[in-house]
């Protein structure tokens, strides 16, 4: 019976170590959300960086992190961070209001920004979605085409409207995969980054000496096309390309 | 006839170990067109590698440090005759000399599967002065010398002297007195101390040289020396095929068909190089921080706005145009000043070619970003060149900007470290960033779903269950409509039901039935397998057919005994004891079993 008292103990002992486990970084969060409430920015900063640092995330975090460094007047990071957080939470509203806001500091704006109606549509579709829920939608889609072609193999099914709802789950299965693989290129195989220092070079060829086809300056982002010791290849959204670097920049 | 065939095999033997060994065999082949050039001369190299691989390796090149080397290219030829594959990669370099000599081009060599093949060596005399060269100092002199020519190329400068970065035209006529047939191939003059411009289109005109008529190509080039000095400009090339002289063949009634069957040869002509002296520009009255431009231009400065508010930004427009290396105009020089940020916002260039100059514009954007309110000035920007027509420097200075900087009347940012760029900003309303927020919903390393286990699984179980049921149905269809199939797919089970009925007969202690049943058993096994109809089929056609799907010696032996068993049980008097019954049950199990692992039918 005592040996039983014990192994109880023991478990709830141990249930109630994780659950503090567990607890710990919300309240280290949450530690930091006062710090920012009574304007110690650098404090709160190091936290949140800190609990990024080891290996947590969520778009609050980024959201709180860009925040920040608004307060603090490092622009560039503001605008990295809002974007990491928007890549987890496309569709929250005070993400993109800040977003918004820090651009109207933003000392220079892109030029002759052309954009594909093809891109901005298929943008316009994927946008509102994370990657994973566009991979669970596209995993669903999938499965239930499956499930009734099994169906129709099983239970010889056949006729006009079992061929219509096959159509019909087809398209929805092609159209749901094609929207995941382009959020997966856009998000995951395309690298994409922000300008973080003041003002940046943008080089003809990746060496200090080579002619400098403009200055960019915090917070424009770029699409990393290659790299090169200490220069990273960029495309910027008005297809303006160079060699950047690599210290000036932030990979979202 | 008998001592001949022999002979005719070996040499049929001999000559295709010749084929093989020629088909494998890499030759490395080392050309000049020409042994002797003068100084201002180019000569041409060409390495080729012949084999039978695909993929032949770049020759290594022997040392060329006594020339200055030019890659002209790559080319690989890959011809198949008869199935067989022979590759050949030719390199072209030219060659210009840097001192004069007899120099020996060592080998080209080539290692492919460990061994080494090489080219013969070369010798290259380079002479002092051109002995064919005319002396003449007049273009009358070389033009004379080219009247009796069909084609040749002359070379011209507009000026034989020029400051360093001032403009000198090159003017490369091609002459042909006859209809080519075949595209010019031009090889430009070598201009190592020159930036070069190719001034567009080229000109194309008929020009009397004595009494002849001669079509003129001319191709003209800007030139820009680089250095002082007497810079050389080397000789321009084409190569084109014209067609063949020929004698007049006497009373040769068929001379008369020359003229309906013209043939060509490809000539190789060159211009006589030129010397040009780039004078330094002039010492005295230059600005101290003169860039190096050199020609005529003119710089203005054009403000997009004049009335701001503070931190709001402000595009100036600084264009220079004129005449002269348009791509060597430097931006001009802003310095620091502190009522302002500034940005380089863009740059860009217009390269104009008019009647034979080269020009443009080019223009910097610059961004200025006022800190403070009140009247400011952006100064005028001073730019200076050298212009070679008055042999002065000049300086150009555009006009003070004056603007009017209002103060921002909100004081909503003043808690900021920024202030908005007037213009960019998205909603009036908002004046700071909106709040943080509480939910933290943190997770660890977010990793993507497409690559979890769960995920994977999820989508895969359903196609492993497509596939599951395709296979099931194809088999169901092909069991309703193969009746042989069938019959096969239930040899076993029906042997086992039947042996199961035996041991029952055999507990009943029913020996005839029994070894009936072990009969029944084995012939419906071996006849459903085979596909064929158990009845009337006998003991040596049941063996025969195991013999025929593999069966071994034991096996059809140890069926051979139990049929013959199950025969003398079923048809003799003598009773049959429940031992000997389990051994027939036992070795019937058996034998089934083996026959399993046979491909009956």
């Amino acid at each position: 019976m005592a040996r039983l008292i014990l192994c109880f103990l023991l478990t709830v002992l141990l249930f109630s170590a994780g659950e503090v486990a567990a607890f710990e970084p919300e309240q280290e969060f949450a530690r930091a959300n006062e710090f920012y409430e009574n304007q110690d920015f650098e404090a709160a900063l190091q936290i949140y960086t800190d609990l990024t640092d080891r290996g947590y995330e969520s778009a609050a975090l980024f959201y709180n992190t860009g925040n920040c460094f608004f307060k603090m007047g490092e622009l560039g990071y503001a605008v990295l961070y809002y974007l990491k957080a928007r890549r987890l939470a496309p569709t929250d509203d005070d993400i993109e209001a800040n977003l918004d806001f820090v651009r109207q500091f933003m000392p220079t704006r892109l030029e002759g920004v052309e954009v594909n109606p093809l891109v901005e549509f298929l943008n316009l579709l994927v946008d509102p979605f994370t990657l994973n829920r566009l991979a669970w939608i596209a995993s669903l889609a999938f499965i239930i085409f499956i499930l009734f072609l099994a169906a129709v193999v099983h239970f010889h099914m056949g006729g006009l409207g079992v061929r219509l709802i096959g159509y019909l789950l087809f398209v929805a299965m092609v159209i749901t995969l094609g929207m995941a693989t382009y959020k997966f290129r856009n998000d995951v195989l395309t690298e994409k980054g922000v300008i973080i220092a003041t003002e940046s070079s943008i080089y003809s060829a990746p060496a200090a000496d080579s002619d400098v086809e403009f200055v960019g300056t915090y917070g424009l982002t770029f699409e990393v096309l290659g790299a090169a010791d200490e220069y990273r290849l960029v495309v910027f959204e008005n297809k303006r390309r160079g060699w950047i670097k690599k210290d000036d920049i932030e990979i979202i | 006839m008998v001592r001949r065939v022999p002979v005719f095999f070996l040499v049929c033997v001999l000559l295709t170990g010749a084929a093989f060994s020629a088909a494998d065999e890499v030759t490395v082949m080392m050309m000049l067109d020409r042994n002797i050039i003068t100084m201002n001369d180019q000569a041409r190299l060409t390495i080729s590698v012949t084999g039978a691989k695909q993929n032949l390796p770049d020759p290594e090149l022997p040392n060329l440090s006594m020339f200055d080397v030019i890659p002209q290219g790559t080319s690989t030829n890959i011809s198949i005759i008869n199935g067989e594959v022979q590759t050949t990669k030719s390199l072209t370099y030219v060659l210009s000399p840097r001192k004069t000599g007899a120099f020996v081009i060592r080998p080209a060599a080539v290692i492919i599967d460990h061994e080494r093949y090489q080219s013969e060596e070369l010798t290259l005399k380079v002479l002092d002065s051109d002995p064919t060269a005319s002396s003449s100092t007049e273009k009358e002199a070389e033009l004379s010398q080219n009247r009796q020519r069909e084609v040749f190329l002359v070379a011209e400068v507009d000026k034989e002297e020029a400051y360093v970065n001032e403009q000198i035209t090159l003017a490369i006529k091609f002459y042909h007195a006859v209809n080519l047939y075949s595209q010019p191939d031009y090889t430009p003059p070598q201009t190592t101390d020159f930036w070069t411009d190719m001034l567009e289109p080229q000109k194309s005109y008929y020009e009397m040289v004595g009494d002849r008529r001669y079509k003129v190509v001319e191709i003209n080039t800007a030139l820009f020396p680089t250095r002082p000095g007497e810079l050389s400009i080397g000789r321009a090339m084409i190569q084109v095929q014209v067609p063949t002289r020929r004698r007049v063949r006497g009373n040769d009634p068929f001379s008369l068909f020359d003229n309906f069957f013209p043939r060509g040869e490809t000539v190789t002509i060159r211009s006589k190089p030129l010397e040009v002296k780039a004078r330094p520009l002039p010492t005295e009255n230059k600005p101290e921080n003169f860039s190096g431009t050199v020609g005529s231009f003119k710089i203005t400065a054009v403000a997009d706005k004049r009335n701001v508010d503070v931190n709001e930004p402000i595009t100036v427009t600084y264009r220079i145009s004129g005449t002269g290396n348009i791509k060597t105009v430097a931006e001009p020089d802003i310095g620091d000043l502190k009522d302002f940020r500034v940005y380089r916002a863009s740059s860009s260039e217009k390269v104009s070619k008019i009647n034979g100059m080269v020009g443009g514009t080019k223009i910097f954007e610059e961004v200025f970003i006022p800190n403070r309110a009140g009247k400011l000035i952006i100064p005028g920007v001073a730019f200076n060149f050298f212009d070679p027509v008055t042999k002065r420097y000049k300086t150009i200075t555009t006009e003070d900007i004056q603007l009017t900087v209002s103060p921002v009347e909100s004081e909503d940012y003043a808690e900021m470290p920024f202030r908005p760029v007037a213009g960019r900003v998205v909603d009036p309303n908002a004046k700071d960033i909106r709040y943080i927020k509480t939910n933290a919903d943190l997770r660890l390393n977010r990793s993507l779903v497409v690559f979890s286990p769960l995920y994977l699984a999820l989508n895969g179980v359903p196609v492993v269950l497509l596939i599951a049921l395709l296979f099931l149905r194809r088999r169901n269809d092909r069991l309703m409509n193969d009746v042989r199939y069938a019959r096969a797919r239930g040899a076993k089970k029906m042997a086992r039901k039947r042996l199961s009925r035996a041991r029952q007969l055999a507990g009943s202690g029913n020996g005839g039935e029994f070894f009936g049943e072990i009969r029944l058993a084995l012939f419906a096994y071996v006849a459903d397998k085979a596909g064929i109809s158990p009845h009337g089929m006998s003991s040596e056609q049941l063996l025969e057919i195991i013999r025929k799907a593999g069966a071994a010696e034991t096996l059809i032996d140890k069926t051979a005994d139990l049929l013959r068993q199950a025969d003398f049980a079923r048809y003799s008097s003598l009773e049959v004891t429940g031992a000997q019954m389990e051994d027939a049950l036992r070795a019937a199990e058996e034998v089934l079993m083996n026959m399993e692992a046979l491909k009956i039918g």
